[in-house]
């Protein structure tokens, strides 16, 4: 893995990072919920799987032409089956990632990099969230700038990681585990941890 | 509702909360405001999110220059509608406005605005400003109470934690019983097992307390909110704690028991048993228009409900609940509106779900219940025109017919050649199917509530005069069930269509009909006239009004073998406790009492003329007599009478043959009537008394209820005072043509009473004959 981002993705290496999401987030399923149950409705884990899982099935399904095209389909999928806060979230991350995708065939790491920004600031607009708020941007901000500081793909999969981590001791100031307030204190955000995933299987796909 | 108003769109995580706040909004604004929901997630949307595709879909579909308001209810709701507002087309966006009001309060008010007509603006202040009346209202009570429970949300949350006691776990009717104390505190619930929080179940829905599968010593957390909601978890808690689900709706059982069968058609039957199975009927998947399929679903409700009535069996009464529960209906509107399905599929699915759902937990007691929700169910069809395989296979010997509750459609369709007779466990003998049964001359029995299950085949005989049964009765009660059977044969062959009395009296037998059947026994028995010949059978179950052409035809069918006597029609007589599919009559709390007879094709006068012309057509070459069924007062008549001249100048305009002049009369069964008797004179030229309805008015007794069966006696004094007024004051030819006149007893009483003309099925021509003879 260290010559990852080193070569360009096509969309076939995209897909290959979607299905290794997917995989992922099952295998994580009952650790999402029982951080969301802690914080929030408990229901973060099946939500994302019920997603994924819809995705796995349009891809099976179609092939996508392009980065931007699948980057689009994955949005719109998540949008649609989700159910909870994370299915307009991750929807519009990738959303915003295939619109800053164009036309290119394949994505080098300059246009990952302004992808999953794009993504990201998509996140920060919905969510109306910045770093500190215990949400998913504290885990994909410090890995969007790893990556784009050239530390590459493990890097940023390890900046998310302590990112996520790093949101136990505060307070939640957006969703349901706002309601809280200081009992959420000591409690890993479980959105941060899916968007931990979400970096690392973009690092294991390789 | 014009396109130029504001639509809406619910978004909800709750696909449930969504339907019920859409429906509270149109009761609020008329069925026709524009409401889109868009809630649930999931591909059946059962879970709990939202979805912004589908919220892009509704805001889409309720498009119009006027706009559109987005409610929703909250977190992610509104992270989902703000995704919506960028998927759809950027013109489309700047006609949607998000709003920020209470989801319910908000959404009623809204929709009365938008209805009124008011721009996008102002509905969306109206929703903002929602709240106000509300925390006007409590702002002093919540500053002194205890609002400690509801966090966040304004409203006090009562919860309890309970073990259920009950050894069959929450089953059927303690789960009934909660759903009558949640309705009747006018709080909102919810039941969830402990140790799946996640699994929240409405304690107002049936089917939803029943889909969590609750066994004995489960541990449920019960919440409540809402005005009497503190009462009510009490309550709640008293009964789940209780254990004993079964001892309050026991004493209820047993009385019902002792009750036991009562004679309903007379008649000695003997043969093997069969039970009768309606199977849930199959319904094509067929779309059409939402707003007439909700309207269908409700009216159909509506009669399914009347239908069942608010006396019977306990069975009867869990099929009530069931109607009544609110997440079948909640989740049948949404197939209505999502998959744009009529009102019969959406409901049949919904039904099958459920008690496929009911059914897949295994628990032999619960499984029954899915044959209760299906049974329940299938009344709503049929109140939709959808009739169940008609219960008797081909090719079944002719047996004994076990019914619960049997329906006058099915009754109708009885032939005497194969239902030797009829045990019904409910029912009474004033219920439509046993005057059809009467009629047919079938030997039946009912309110046999005692009567335990039966197989198939097992033999039984019973006597409909007397009201005993046999269950597989050995030789010799056979053989004297037959010897009585030979006599009262002997008795009905010898029967003539009048009866003079010693003192040179002539009393009149005239026969009812509702067929062509019964009128070629009329004809047989030598009946004087068809005294009342319904014409309901010319609607049942039909879908659509039959045309002029249509009814004249099958009527003049059906009265042709009775040329040369007169023959009297009664125009239509429904009403919500006889609904005609295509007559949309409103629920009623008290249908007896409400818009039926004269009142119903009063209100819908086209079909009315349609009837009277489709009347004198048949009529034609007959001495022909139109009767008005439950009038109440004189202008009513008059009424008719102008609708009936319409219909002659009509036929005379297009030359069609038909019969004219004809009489006019009126039932008298509506007390007013019976006591005003001579301000109708001028108006009528013959007048029947109805003494079933006319019981149960002047005694104020239910006639399908089996408590009150000691006041369903047309020979109480006060009917027969009535009676005799009629004939004295009232001036005109007066019959009797309710059940009364066909019972021997009455039928002396009511001659004493001054009646000279009875009207009944041409069976008791005998029996009521020789009473009379007998004096």
């Amino acid at each position: 893995m260290d010559d990852d981002g080193a070569r360009g993705r096509d969309t076939g290496a995209l897909i290959a990072w979607m299905r290794r999401l997917a995989a992922t987030i099952r295998t994580h399923e009952a650790e999402l919920t029982a951080l969301d149950a802690a914080i929030g409705d408990g229901d973060h884990g099946a939500n994302l799987a019920r997603g994924f899982n819809k995705v796995e099935q349009k891809l099976d399904a179609e092939m996508p032409a392009t980065p931007a095209a699948l980057l689009r389909l994955v949005g719109m999928t998540l949008i649609g089956s989700v159910g909870g806060a994370a299915g307009p979230l991750y929807g519009t991350f990738f959303l915003e990632a295939g619109k800053a995708a164009g036309s290119a065939a394949e994505l080098d790491e300059a246009g990952l990099v302004r992808c999953l920004a794009a993504g990201l600031a998509g996140v920060k607009a919905r969510g109306k969230a910045e770093p500190g708020d215990k949400t998913m941007v504290d885990a994909l901000t410090p890995a969007i700038e790893a990556l784009g500081s050239r530390g590459g793909l493990a890097e940023a999969g390890r900046a998310a990681r302590a990112g996520a981590q790093a949101t136990a001791p505060l307070i939640a100031r957006k969703g349901r585990a706002s309601y809280l307030g200081e009992r959420a204190i000591g409690h890993v955000d479980p959105g941060a941890m899916s968007s931990v995933l979400l970096i690392e299987s973009l690092a294991e796909a390789g | 509702m014009p396109e130029g108003t504001v639509g809406l769109v619910l978004v909800s995580h709750s696909r449930t909360l969504a339907c019920s706040v859409a429906r509270l909004a149109r009761q609020m604004a008329g069925a026709e405001a524009r409401i889109a929901i868009a809630a649930g997630a999931g591909e059946d949307r059962s879970d709990l999110g939202t979805d912004a595709t589908e919220i892009a879909a509704a805001i889409e579909a309720l498009d119009s220059a006027a706009g559109t308001l987005v409610l929703m209810d909250l977190g992610s709701a509104i992270l989902s509608a703000g995704t919506a507002l960028e998927l759809i087309d950027p013109a489309m966006r700047e006609r949607v406005l998000l709003s920020a009001g209470p989801f319910v309060e908000g959404a009623l008010a809204a929709a009365v605005a938008a209805a009124a007509g008011s721009p996008l603006r102002e509905v969306r202040d109206e929703a903002l400003g929602a709240l106000a009346p509300k925390q006007a209202e409590l702002g002093e009570d919540v500053a002194a109470g205890d609002r400690s429970a509801g966090a966040g949300t304004g409203e006090a949350e009562w919860a309890r934690t309970v073990a259920i006691a009950d050894p069959a776990g929450l089953h059927l009717r303690p789960a009934a019983a909660i759903a009558r104390i949640v309705r009747a505190h006018g709080a909102s619930a919810a039941i969830s097992p402990l140790d799946r929080p996640e699994r929240i179940a409405n304690a107002a829905s049936l089917t939803a307390m029943l889909g969590l599968d609750l066994r004995s010593g489960a541990v449920v957390r019960v919440t409540a909110r809402g005005k009497g909601a503190a009462v009510a978890l009490e309550a709640i808690e008293r009964f789940l704690s209780r254990g004993a689900s079964g001892s309050e709706a026991e004493p209820e059982a047993r009385a019902e028991r002792k009750a036991g069968p009562v004679p309903v058609s007379p008649g000695i039957a003997i043969g093997p048993a069969f039970n009768l199975r309606i199977e849930f009927p199959k319904v094509p998947r067929s779309r059409g228009d939402p707003g007439a399929a909700k309207a269908a679903l409700a009216a159909a409700l509506a009669r399914a409900r009347n239908g069942i009535g608010s006396g019977g069996s306990a069975v009867l009464a869990l099929q009530r609940e069931l109607l009544d529960d609110p997440a079948l209906l909640e989740r049948a509107l949404s197939l209505v509106e999502e998959e744009k399905l009529e009102a019969a599929p959406a409901w049949a699915e919904t039904v099958e779900e459920a008690a496929a759902r009911i059914a897949a937990l295994g628990d032999p007691i619960l499984s029954a219940r899915a044959a209760d929700l299906k049974d329940a169910g299938r009344r709503v069809l049929a109140a939709l025109g959808v009739a169940g395989e008609g219960g008797l296979p081909a090719g079944m010997p002719p047996s004994i017919i076990i019914a619960e509750d049997l329906a006058p459609s099915l009754a109708a369709a009885f032939d005497p050649a194969h239902v030797l007779g009829v045990i019904d466990r409910a029912g009474g003998p004033t219920t439509h199917a046993a005057i059809l049964l009467r009629a047919r001359g079938i030997p039946a029995v009912a309110g046999a509530f005692s009567i335990g299950e039966v197989a198939d085949g097992t033999l039984f005989a019973i006597d409909g005069a007397s009201g005993r049964t046999w269950r597989a009765p050995d030789a010799e009660t056979c053989a004297m069930l037959e010897a009585e059977r030979a006599v009262e044969r002997e008795r009905n062959a010898t029967v003539a269509g009048t009866v003079s009395l010693a003192d040179g009296t002539v009393i009149e037998l005239w026969a009812n009909a509702g067929g062509r059947d019964e009128v070629v026994a009329a004809r047989r028995a030598d009946a004087r006239g068809i005294g009342l010949l319904r014409s309901e059978f010319l609607f049942l179950e039909r879908a659509l009004p039959p045309s002029e052409e249509e009814q004249a035809q099958e009527l003049g069918a059906v009265i042709e073998p009775m040329r040369g006597r007169p023959v009297i029609l009664r125009t239509l007589d429904a009403g919500a406790d006889k609904p005609i599919p295509f007559l949309p009559i409103a629920q009623e709390a008290n249908p007896f009492l409400g818009v039926r007879g004269i009142r119903a094709t009063l209100a819908h006068p086209e079909l009315f003329a349609t009837q009277l012309r489709a009347f004198l057509r048949a009529g034609c070459g007959h001495e022909l007599g139109i009767m008005l069924p439950m009038v109440t007062e004189p202008a009513e008549v008059a009424a008719a009478r102008d609708l009936l001249a319409a219909a002659h100048g009509d036929l005379v305009s297009a030359r069609v043959p038909h019969a004219w002049p004809v009489l006019l009369g009126i039932m008298v069964e509506v007390p007013a009537a019976a006591w005003r008797i001579a301000a109708f004179r001028d108006l009528c030229d013959f007048y029947s008394i109805g003494t079933n309805d006319l019981t149960q008015y002047v005694l104020a007794a239910d006639r399908g209820n089996p408590r009150l069966a000691r006041f369903h006696d047309a020979g109480n004094e006060a009917v027969i005072a009535l009676c005799r007024r009629v004939a004295a004051e009232g001036g005109r030819p007066t019959s009797v043509c309710g059940e009364a006149a066909g019972e021997p007893r009455i039928a002396r009483s009511l001659v004493a009473a001054g009646i000279r003309r009875l009207s009944m099925a041409p069976a008791l021509f005998g029996p009521v004959g020789e009473a009379l003879r007998a004096g």
